[in-house]
């Protein structure tokens, strides 16, 4: 830790077998299981990583929110101009009931769209989709994801690298700053 | 009992139709994938103020230090 630097009240960190998940609630059954039963064996696996959002208030720390996400692509039919376009799944956000009306689900989706961009440098991406709960969607629209450019996918919403870009890069270049 | 994936919560979807999304990869047609091309270069909208203020809040959580 630098010297004079207050450590932090949240961190986000990569869930790992140390964290205390179990009191983690987030009032949605679906989201709180795959906490439990997915997310970790998921993560340890490389099939997809979620990151929690740890409060150091507490001790153990607090559990506030998580979020995962794993690779995914589309086909074109037709493969005279592109074979494959990659793009990141949000498979999971949800904070924990005693964190409402503080903005960490805004926040776990700033930090999910900075990994996004990061690893958009390193790989290519074209954009981010989820399936929104429909407690979700109003978080989600707020940020311009739309509705997916396939007709039969319109239960997924999209969010192009370039909006992602435009949300996260003056964030990222603060941080540069900073450092 | 076998747990469900978030993706489960979606209203009026069954399991079977989301069974068959999970394991279906999504194909594009050559108009689809023309237009999602063309999506990626469009010009951003600009950020609500209400994103512009989350994103401010995110700032003021982040910097929030551990309290004594």
């Amino acid at each position: 830790m630098n010297k004079g630097v207050e450590p932090p009240q949240y961190t986000l960190e990569k869930l790992a077998t140390h964290h205390d998940i179990w009191s983690f609630d987030c009032q949605h059954s679906y989201l709180n299981a795959f906490l439990f039963y997915h997310a970790l064996r998921e993560t340890l696996h490389d099939l997809s990583l979620t990151f929690v959002l740890c409060d150091n208030s507490h001790s153990p720390a607090k559990v506030a929110g998580y979020f995962t996400l794993r690779s995914d692509s589309y086909y074109p039919e037709d493969h005279s101009e592109v074979d494959l376009i990659p793009v990141v799944e949000l498979v999971a956000l949800a904070r924990d009931k005693d964190y409402s009306r503080q903005g960490i689900g805004d926040y776990l989706l700033i930090e999910a769209l900075k990994n996004v961009y990061n690893a958009s440098k390193l790989v290519g991406i074209t954009g981010i989709h989820l399936a929104p709960s429909q407690e979700g969607t109003r978080l989600y629209k707020r940020y311009n994801f739309g509705t997916h450019p396939l007709s039969y996918r319109r239960d997924l919403l999209f969010l192009p690298s370039n909006t992602i870009r435009q949300i996260v890069q003056p964030l990222l270049a603060e941080e540069t700053d900073l450092e | 009992m076998a747990i469900k994936h978030p993706i489960h919560s979606i209203p009026n979807t069954t399991e079977a139709d989301i069974d068959s999304k999970r394991v279906t990869p999504i194909v594009l047609s050559a108009s689809e994938t023309k237009d999602l091309l063309q999506s990626l270069h469009a010009a951003p909208q600009p950020l609500s103020l209400e994103v512009q203020n989350a994103i401010a809040n995110y700032k003021r959580i982040k910097a929030k230090p551990l309290p004594k």
